[in-house]
This record gives structure tokens, sequence and C-alpha cells, in this order.
């Protein structure tokens, strides 16, 4: 199913006669001034200062790991607000597909791109990490699924993992970040339709509860980054109060999840490696042409991941541990979700504010086609925040990301290494972490 | 056999425009940035600074002028050009192609021929990196990086 979506999208892409060299970006053109170095340095001294502070002082017991108490906020459950949801997402996705097919074809003004880009791809999963998990409800084919009978066959999910979630995550980003026409309206409703064919395709085959977990990457991606959130659901559908992060720690280690938390920093990462002089200078010619930066995000997150399985290793080792770097990997792997979610914060954050402004003026005229349900239509994108608060921003959400990590790694080596070695097995996820705080500011300061 | 030559001029607008006749002196400041690349030799570049006397009371803007050649229908490195908060810019790109220029962000269209220049002309009020693609090749042919 994975293959045939991206056959698709690779004989579509042929179809509209992409030429080799290529623009990135799926909306937008702008991006954010360079980090200044007084940031930078400000960023990178308290998350040194932080670390050291952190092996001494933090506690001797493992603490979240019993995952969190949950506190009722409503005693009934929240039907009408999901419903609510469920029907925007619907509606969105029926927005992508016939504005795409029939609006016009320019991404500031068809409601597609921004739909896609911004609200289902940004805004979901960030309000998510505060508010709870949004995706639940909004996902479209999580709804289309409801009227699938099939039964489920959670093996399937034992068998497969995450891994063609993970693909589909890769296949997303690389339409985002490399495809020279993911702004391309007509593109975006192709994608979402053979999308929904590929996960109704899913759903029929394992079930739509496994088919989601197995096949969306979605799913996945919005269940990892609302772990970090103080309100969730129980099982009766009641809206609950749990602690930040504390969700985090127990989340189920599917197969396949250590992949995907690499591929969610990677991709970030590499879009912003990708548009530095520096990167620029190294590909030379080949800069823009779309063999080349599918390589380089491929490479970036492959060195990632390398980094990520070598500081595992040396966990194991210097905990005097039996297990497998790879245990170890799938172990940690959920500390890794405030950087990635600090990472795209950092990144896409004025994309929101920004360009997220185009959600009023399109859905207003959601076909480019002159009309104004709304009165919003000429609306203009107000760029209202300075570049130092921007700055600020930044720099807090990466420093911020770095110390949440340092905490649950801290507190997972607790767990499951021996108590007297564990602070010792602390250094390689610590090595690990700084690097790649440091790599987050870095990109951010070379712009 | 793909060359790039960029020039970059900040000038002070008024020396274009207003008296200078009179004891007003405007603030100028002049770069130059020459980058003749003939099969992988690299450009050099020279710049040349005149800073402007404090005493004096400015008559207009700066002017930020930014001339991009293409060769081949494209450039041979994309650079990226500062630009003054608020400033007045105008942008030529001349070349061997026919196609559509983008700047994002101000959103700003004009078409180069070989036989036409295309000219952008704006005031740098939004801070931020934008880009200059050429629309219908999709080719990124510089940026600007608009800082207070």
């Amino acid at each position: 199913m994975i293959r045939r979506f991206g056959f698709v999208a690779l004989v579509a892409a042929l179809i509209a006669g992409i030429p080799a060299p290529a623009l990135a970006h799926g909306i937008g053109g702008r991006a954010d001034l360079p980090v200044p170095v007084e940031f930078f340095l400000y960023g990178a001294g308290v998350v040194l200062v932080v670390s050291f502070i952190a092996l001494a002082v933090l506690w001797p017991e493992p603490r979240l790991q019993d995952g969190p108490r949950l506190r009722p906020v409503t005693s009934y459950p929240i039907g009408g607000p999901a419903r609510v949801l469920a029907a925007i997402g619907l509606v969105g996705l029926f927005l992508v597909a016939v504005a795409g097919l029939f609006g016009v074809q320019n991404s500031s003004r068809n409601v597609g791109p921004v739909l896609v880009w911004v609200a289902f791809w940004l805004v979901v999963p960030f309000l998510g990490a505060f508010v709870g998990n949004l995706y639940t409800q909004v996902n479209p084919w999580r709804t289309l699924g409801s009227m699938v009978g099939t039964e489920e066959r959670p093996e399937l999910l034992e068998r497969f993992g995450v891994y063609p979630a993970a693909l589909a995550l890769l296949l997303f980003t690389w339409m985002e970040l490399i495809s020279p026409d993911g702004g391309q309206p007509r593109i975006l409703a192709i994608a979402s339709l053979v999308y929904t064919a590929y996960m109704v395709g899913m759903m029929v085959w394992v079930g739509p509860s496994t088919g989601l977990q197995i096949g969306d990457a979605f799913t996945t991606y919005n269940r990892l980054l609302s772990a970090i959130s103080p309100f969730g659901r129980d099982g009766d559908g009641r809206l609950v109060r749990r602690g930040w992060i504390r969700a985090l720690p127990v989340l189920p280690q599917w197969r396949g999840l250590t992949v995907f938390v690499v591929l969610m920093i990677g991709t970030v990462s590499y879009d912003g490696l990708s548009s530095t002089g520096w990167w620029r200078n190294i590909l030379g010619s080949a800069s823009g042409a779309v063999w080349a930066e599918t390589l380089g995000l491929l490479l970036v997150a492959a060195l990632i991941g390398l980094s990520y399985w070598a500081a595992s290793w040396a966990a194991a080792k210097l905990a005097e541990d039996q297990r497998s770097a790879g245990e170890v990997a799938a172990s940690f792997a959920h500390t890794l979700v405030p950087i990635a979610l600090a990472y795209a914060f950092a990144h896409y954050f004025t994309l929101v504010l920004f360009e997220g402004q185009l959600l009023l003026s399109t859905v207003s005229d959601p076909f480019g086609r002159g009309w104004d349900l709304f009165g919003t239509a000429d609306r203009a994108i107000s760029y209202w925040i300075s570049p130092t608060a921007i700055w600020y921003v930044q720099v807090t959400a990466i420093v911020g990301g770095h110390m949440t990590a340092v905490m649950l790694a801290h507190d997972r080596a607790l767990a499951i290494f021996d108590p007297v070695r564990a602070v010792r097995s602390q250094y390689a996820m610590l090595v690990l972490m700084v690097a790649l705080t440091s790599l987050g500011l870095t990109i951010l300061a070379a712009g | 056999m793909i060359f790039l030559l960029v020039t970059t001029l900040l000038v002070g607008a008024c020396t274009a425009t207003a008296d200078n006749s009179t004891t007003t002196t405007a603030p100028t400041t002049t770069t130059t940035t020459t980058t003749p690349a003939v099969n992988g030799t690299t450009g050099t570049t020279t710049t040349a600074t005149t800073a402007d006397s404090t005493t004096t009371t400015t008559t207009g803007p700066v002017v930020t002028v930014i001339d991009i050649v293409l060769a081949g229908g494209t450039v041979e490195r994309v650079q990226r050009f500062d630009i003054p908060l608020d400033s007045a810019v105008r942008v030529t790109i001349a070349g061997d192609v026919a196609d559509e220029i983008h700047l994002h962000g101000y959103d700003l269209h004009a078409d180069v021929t070989p036989q036409t220049e295309a000219v952008l002309e704006f005031d740098a009020t939004i801070p931020g990196v934008f880009e200059i693609e050429l629309e219908g090749s999709g080719l990124l042919i510089g940026e600007l990086q608009v800082a207070p």
C-alpha cells in the first residue's frame, strides 16, 4: 500500500513535468532571520550548565515510570466537541481535494496548501502538545474508518509496528521539503486522495484501529507529541488532567518507534540545514536537484539515527548492561520526543503565526475564484512579531526541549539500569542530547 | 560557461533624485560585489564603504539596488543579499530566459525576457529571509535578508 502511495506520487510528479532542480518548501518562502551569536551563546551556555547540574542533583529514584495519575476534568465523555472536530477534519479533507482539483493553482490563494502544511501538519500537533491530542478526533480517516467493519488484527501491529507509518512520514516530509510541487494545490489534492485510498485499504485489511496505528503517519506523530500535554482522555472518553510529559514514559514501544522519532528530528534538521549557504556550497551545482536533496534528507536522518544508536550502545556499555543497543534505543525513544517538538516548534512557529493567516483569506475564497464568503478574502498577512521576540521563542524552545529530554532520559536510566551504574550511563545520552541541541541552535544561527 | 555577475549597490536615494548642491550630505554606502566566475574559477569580491557624516540630515531613505544576471537560465551560486529593514529596494534581474520572477513573502511578480529586465521595487518592511524564484523553472536564484 505504502509502495503504491510512493509510486502514484512519483507518477503524479512526472506527469506534472517537473524539471530536476527545485525549490523546497510546501508553502511560504519566507524564513526567519538567523539567530544572532549572543542568543546562540546564551542558549548553548544554559544547555551546558543545566546538563551538568542535572547530573548532580536529579532524583536518585525513578519517578515518571508508573504513568500519570489521572484527575477527571469532566465527569462525562466529551462527545460534542469530538464530533465538531471530526466534522472539521472531514470538511478539511474535502476542501483540499476539491479546491486542489478545481480551484486556482496558486499556493497562497487556494485553501488546500495552507490547510495541509499549516493547519493539519503544524497547528493540530502543536496544539496537541499543549491541550491534548486533537488529531484523534480531527483525523478524517478515522472517521471514515468507523464505517469499516473489519475485525481488528492486533497481531499485525506486532509484526509491522509503525514502520509503514514511518515510511509515510518520510514521503510526506519529502513532499514538504524537497518536492518542487509540494505547494501545488492539484498535487496536494491527488496526494490526499491517494493517502485516503491507502488508509481505507489499510483499515479494511487489518481493522480500523490497527490500521491507523500501523499505517497512519499522523496518528503516531500526534500521539507522541500530545503525550507531552497535561490533558488526555480516559477509557470512558472523559477529559482528564495529568502531569506534563507524564504520558511519555508509558507510551507503548511499537516496533519502528525509534526510526519514527529519529525521522521526526532528522527531517526538521534537514530543512534547517538545506537552507544554509554551507549546505548549498557542499552540494555545489547539484544544489536544488531533487536527487541530491533527497539523498541529503536520507543522509541527515541516517546520521542522527546513527548517533542515537551509538549513544544507546555506549549507555548500555557504561551501565554494564546486557541489553543490545537497539533495545536501549527503543527504551529511550520517548525521551527524544521533546527535542523533536522543540525543533519543529522553533522552526515552524512563525509559519503558523504568519502564513497561518492565509487561512482567513483562503477560507473566504477557497478556490481563488474571487468569492468572499466571510469578508476576509482580502486580508493581507500581518508580520506582527519582531525578530527579537522570534529569537527568544526559538532559543527557549530548544533549551526547554533539551532539559525535558535530559530529565526523561535520567528517569528511564534509573528504571532500567542497575541503579549504581545508571548515572554513568547517562553520560552517553547527555552527550547525544547536548549534541542534538547544539545542532538545533547552530541551524537556527546559520539561517 | 555558466557565469554569474552580481552587483550590489547601496546608495543614498537622494544622490539620484535630490538636489546635491545643497549643504545637506546624504548618507552614502557603496558596496560592490562582483563575481565573474569562469569555468570553476572563483570570483573576486571588492567592497568599498563610505560612511556618512553623523552631523548631516538625511534627505531620503536608503535605496538598496540589487542586480542579478542569469546565464543559462540560472545563477551559478545562490547568493543572500543583506537589506536594511525599511529601506527602499530595487531588484533587477536580467537574463537569457523568459520566465516569471517571484519574490516570496512580499509576493511580488515580474516578467523577465532576454530583451527586458525584470524590476521589483518595494519597501523592505517585513523582516526575514525571502526567496527569489524563477516561477516557471522553479529555480532559486537569490535570497533577500531583511534585518534591522
